[in-house]
């Protein structure tokens, strides 16, 4: 009798445990288009009489402002704006809601280079159904290429992160040297200038970023990885790739750069001290500077970055668009708002008055834009410096289609060329293996060359 | 069962006169022995100064002044101010996610393991050694490895990125229903259920009246540990929320000190993150600090070598 | 951390305990069964949701592949084969043993020997010791790697100045110490904890028991080695087990110290990391599932062998 009962326990956990299984097994990935497709230009207007609310995923400074500005001028529609963290905190986490089907928001905001890792597997609403494709000439052309692949439009820019190079002129004279450098090799000597002056300066630190690393590559002139469509062929050999191997190697073999983590609390310390003589970075870097490094408050200046042959080249690094879901449920309604936030002035002006640097021509080019003065920079019109490097963006450069995964393990490999253990050119080839695997297993068709 | 019970007894000795049990030896105190547990004690003690140190300086003096000195100045008002208010109240909002996960998941695991470790130990019943087994095999699978399964099979359910996410695990502590199991065998006279039952009370009330006064030390003992792994709990909330709307304390801090970081845009707040982690450990050390004489006792009765 | 261990010796106590009882109450057997069931079901319906259907999830999806591109097949056990076969499960696997087999032995000792002072009446202050070292336990995790996040930096945090007075040149974030940084954190939050446990169990030892021995002469340490830690074995067995479960299963340290030392600690630098990467930012959530049980099947067993092995040494 006791036994019975127990066999009837066993019974009913089985039961609900298959119960579980049987779960998993409906479903499935369906990665079946709940969003609509074929929608037109005229749904945008109907979509905002008719009203809704929109989540809007962002960690953009001015976002409350803007919902609130749009939710006065089209009062029955409600924006959500929600702030889930920055860069690859949110792939991670769209990623997650993807994958749960629930909770997915109706706009996000995301990097460029993360673009082709939501659209290329149909999570991204085409918004040339909507008429989008007239706002090409608004936009600087960097920008309008990393939201469009082919016809398809997969958002609207927001900002772009054109590389410059913020360098410390203090530190710089105290070294004799008077002019920022102009090339790599400039560069590199004085690294070991600034260092052998004084051993606790360094020309930049760097401990290495995924998304760095794949803007420093794009710079010099690599083209890493060739997408077409689901086939995709890496080279991180290249000889682009190769010569900031070699710069990179040069700077680490003799420890003329510090390994202090971009923007980490050490980071801040040396940048205040005037330790860090220089930091290639993206545009967006300048306002770091002025709130969280104060005391060199006037010794900081704008330069382009430095190039291999003294020919200007710059490449994007950061720098963000917004992409409307799929699987939104009012895509007509996310698009109207998403067209008003990225093209409207209103808009624009919010977004340029929270510090944001925009992608727009037209803003761009405004007399009062470049002649602004910085004081943190000396009373440099840095804007002016910014928007050369917008043009110089090496073009031609693609990204993996699982780019932000791919930034997300970059230092698994090109970390121990960091660690001294290995040479970039070696790390880099170790990296290209792994990138290659994963995409094979994720079922694209990847080859290494 | 006989030894057990001596054991205890001493333990109760022990815990309602302790220091009498030694003061027939030895008076003298050992320099060696003080020394050893100072240095543990600073060690102990540095990182938590540290803290407080840091959570009244400004970000300025944060990233350039000694970390074991004062700043240039006071800054600990416009910090709190600053930690309670930035981005709308998050930190204010995180508290009270963090509470009532707490109040939810430590109060129900600690009621949940309370009846089940009655039930397994007073009654007796068919299945009972089967439910046991089971539930010994499960738990000998730690809760992280069981994080990301639990998220695979709550995004299947459509309960990620709500509080169930993080409650419904929450809810289960092995440790508690272990140590309620022992406590009920050596401090639940079966005699006394009993002659309750002749008087005609129904099991429910004699559970909640005369049984879990009997249990308190142990409550308090489950209560507190289970409020601790709550409140520290930081892998769970971070795989299952996406909205920082829901996050606990330790999320949000996470993510306010990766704000300093990162390709957009960083914002480092390093004197919020600061103060705001001195605000989550203080109402832990409090509680701590209450209920010391409650979890002593308990602990030790739980431990009992069988 | 959870404690879970010593329920097995607490399963087998109350075994006998259940089959003397059942003889003496058999009448009452049938009312009592339902009461106790009606007591334990609330417990058990939680137990199902949080751990078994997660765990039969989990095996459902270790043998299936899901694609960004293709969709989901069947591939039966290859997701384990491809764990099993990968470099990077080991590394992050030998690198928990590592701190299992150093950090453990090493936070257990002090634990130990605070243990032992505070039971000392030699010992000036006990309680307010017994307080200082139990503090960094209630301090969360996420809390006690950013504390140490900032006494870590080698050019203008605390080790910066331990470094300038000793002459030295740690580096704590460095890929060579970084193991052994995050070994620290854990054995600051958790050596005053591991020592209340012990200390619980001193407190149970009668007096007479060393008394005697005092008598006869022996030395406070004799005592302590000879009488004193062969009658806490019990608490020194739930420690080590807990300590098990913590360091292979060990993840908010590396998780967030991966932030200051990117190139000092990998995805996959523990295989708890490895496994949230996998699903959360890798899509391949089959090969985590699979690292998963894989992993609970590691320390399950562990943590039953050393219960076992260890309870057998005790009797």
């Amino acid at each position: 009798m006791k036994r019975t009962k127990v066999v009837r326990f066993v019974a009913g956990v089985a039961a609900i445990a298959m119960a579980a299984a049987g779960l998993a097994g409906c479903g499935g990935s369906s990665n079946s288009a709940s969003g609509s497709n074929g929608g037109k230009e005229g749904d945008l207007d109907a979509a905002l009489q008719k009203g809704g609310t929109i989540t809007y995923w962002t960690w953009t400074d001015s976002a409350k402002a803007q919902a609130a500005a749009f939710e006065k001028k089209y009062p029955k529609v409600h924006i959500k704006v929600v702030n889930p963290g920055t860069g690859m905190t949110v792939y991670t986490k769209l990623q997650n809601v993807l994958k749960a089907s629930s909770g997915i928001p109706d706009i996000s905001q995301i990097e460029y280079q993360a673009i082709p890792q939501f659209s290329v597997p149909g999570n991204l609403l085409d918004l040339s159904q909507y008429g989008f494709a007239k706002y090409k000439n608004q936009f600087v052309k960097s920008a309008w290429e990393g939201v469009t692949s082919g016809s398809s439009i997969y958002g609207l820019p927001q900002d772009t992160g054109p590389m410059v190079m913020f360098y410390n002129k203090q530190v710089f004279d105290a070294a004799g040297i008077t002019n920022p450098p102009k090339t790599w090799d400039e560069y590199m000597q004085d690294a070991k200038i600034l260092h052998e002056k004084d051993s606790s300066v360094y020309i930049t630190n760097d401990s290495g970023q995924g998304n760095f690393i794949t803007s420093m590559l794009w710079q010099a002139g690599s083209h890493a990885y060739k997408v077409n469509g689901t086939n995709v062929e890496i080279n991180l050999n290249d000889p682009g790739a190769m010569r900031w191997a070699k710069n990179w190697d040069y700077l680490f073999k003799n420890h003329y750069i510090s390994s202090l983590t971009n923007q980490g609390t050490e980071w801040y310390q040396a940048a205040n001290k005037g330790k860090i003589a220089s930091v290639v970075s993206g545009s967006w870097m300048a306002g770091a500077f002025k709130s969280s490094v104060k005391e060199t408050t006037g010794q900081w200046r704008v330069a382009p970055m430095p190039s291999y042959d003294g020919k200007p080249a710059s490449a994007n690094y950061g720098g963000s668009s917004e992409v409307v879901l799929k699987k939104s449920a009012n895509p007509a309604l996310a698009a109207a708002f998403l067209r008003w936030l990225n093209t409207s002035q209103e808009s624009i002006d919010l977004f340029k008055q929270s510090g944001g640097y925009v992608s727009t021509k037209k803003e761009l080019s405004s007399e009062e834009f470049l002649n602004e003065k910085s004081d943190y920079f000396g009373g440099q019109q840095i804007n002016k410096v910014f928007l050369e490097s917008g043009k110089d963006v090496v073009s031609g450069w693609q990204f993996l289609p699982y780019q932000a995964y791919a930034n997300s393990i970059t230092m698994d490999t090109v970390g121990k060329a960091y660690q001294g253990q290995t040479t970039f050119e070696k790390a880099l080839k170790e990296y290209q293996k792994a990138l290659v695997t994963y995409g094979n297993q994720q079922g694209y068709k990847v080859t290494g060359k | 069962m006989s030894r057990k019970n001596t054991k205890n007894a001493a333990t109760v000795a022990v815990s309602t006169g302790s220091g009498v049990r030694k003061n027939g030896y030895s008076r003298r105190h050992s320099p060696v022995l003080f020394i050893f547990m100072l240095v543990l004690a600073l060690y102990s003690i540095i990182p938590l100064l540290w803290l407080v140190l840091n959570a009244t300086k400004s970000q300025g003096d944060i990233l350039s002044t000694f970390g074991l000195g004062f700043g240039h100045k006071l800054n600990i008002v416009e910090n709190l101010k600053a930690t309670f208010t930035y981005e709308d109240g998050s930190f204010l909002r995180w508290l009270g996610n963090t509470v009532m996960y707490v109040v939810i998941g430590a109060g129900g695991a600690t009621l949940l393991a309370a009846l089940a470790g009655y039930g397994m130990a007073m009654f007796d019943f068919a299945g009972k050694q089967i439910v046991m087994a089971i539930i010994i095999g499960a738990i000998a699978i730690p809760g992280n490895a069981l994080v990301v399964p639990t998220f695979l099979l709550f995004a299947k359910l459509g309960l990620t990125n709500t509080p169930l996410a993080v409650i419904l695990p929450s809810l289960i502590s092995p440790f508690g229903f272990y140590l309620v199991i022992s406590y009920v065998q050596s401090g639940v006279p079966r005699e006394v259920v009993e002659s309750a039952r002749v008087d005609g009370a129904g099991e429910v009330r004699i559970f909640f009246q005369i049984v879990l006064p009997l249990l308190m030390p142990c409550i308090v003992t489950v209560l507190l540990f289970a409020i601790v792994s709550t409140w520290n709990n930081y892998f769970l909330p971070l795989i299952m929320l996406n909205d920082p709307k829901w996050y606990p304390l330790t999320v949000g801090l996470a993510e306010w000190n990766a704000q300093a970081t990162g390709s957009a845009t960083p914002k480092p707040i390093y004197n919020l993150v600061i103060m705001g982690a001195l605000v989550t450990v203080i109402p832990i050390i409090i509680i701590f600090l209450m209920l010391q004489r409650y979890w002593e006792s308990g602990l030790s009765a739980g431990s009992v070598k069988q | 951390m959870d404690a879970n261990t010593s329920v097995v010796q607490s399963s087998r106590k109350f075994g006998k305990s259940s089959r003397s009882k059942n003889i003496q109450k058999a009448h009452k057997h049938r009312r009592n069964g339902l009461i106790g069931w009606a007591f334990i079901t609330p417990f058990l319906i939680f137990f199902v949701i949080a751990i078994i259907m997660p765990i039969i999830y989990a095996l459902y999806l270790s043998v299936f592949t899901d694609k960004l591109i293709g969709g989901r097949v069947f591939t039966g056990l290859s997701n384990y084969v491809a764990i099993l076969t990968n470099g990077l499960f080991w590394d992050g696997l030998w690198r928990v043993i590592r701190v299992f087999l150093i950090q453990v032995p090493i936070m257990l000792g002090l634990a130990l020997l605070a243990a032992l002072a505070i039971d000392s009446a030699r010992l000036v202050g006990r309680s307010a010791f017994r307080i200082l070292l139990f503090l960094p336990y209630a301090v969360p995790g996420v809390v006690a790697v950013l504390i140490w996040e900032f006494l870590y930096g080698n050019q203008f945090g605390l080790t910066a100045n331990i470094n300038t007075l000793f002459g030295l040149s740690l580096q704590p974030l460095s890929k060579n110490m970084i193991l052994w940084s995050i070994g620290n954190i854990m054995t600051w939050s958790f050596t005053g904890y591991n020592m209340l446990i012990l200390y619980s169990g001193l407190k149970t030892i009668p007096t007479e028991l060393y008394e005697a021995a005092r008598l006869d002469g022996a030395s406070e340490w004799q005592v302590a080695w000879h009488i004193k830690v062969p009658a806490i074995k019990g608490q020194l067995l739930i420690s080590f087990m807990f300590s098990i479960i913590g360091t292979f299963q060990l993840f908010s340290e590396p998780q967030l110290l991966q932030t200051p030392a990117p190139n000092a600690i990998s995805s996959s630098y523990t295989p708890n990391l490895w496994a949230y990467n996998l699903s959360l930012n890798g899509s391949q959530y089959n090969l985590a599932a699979a690292l998963a049980i894989i992993m609970g099947l590691i320390t399950g067993v562990l943590a039953f062998v050393t219960q076992n092995h260890g309870s057998k040494n005790i009797d």
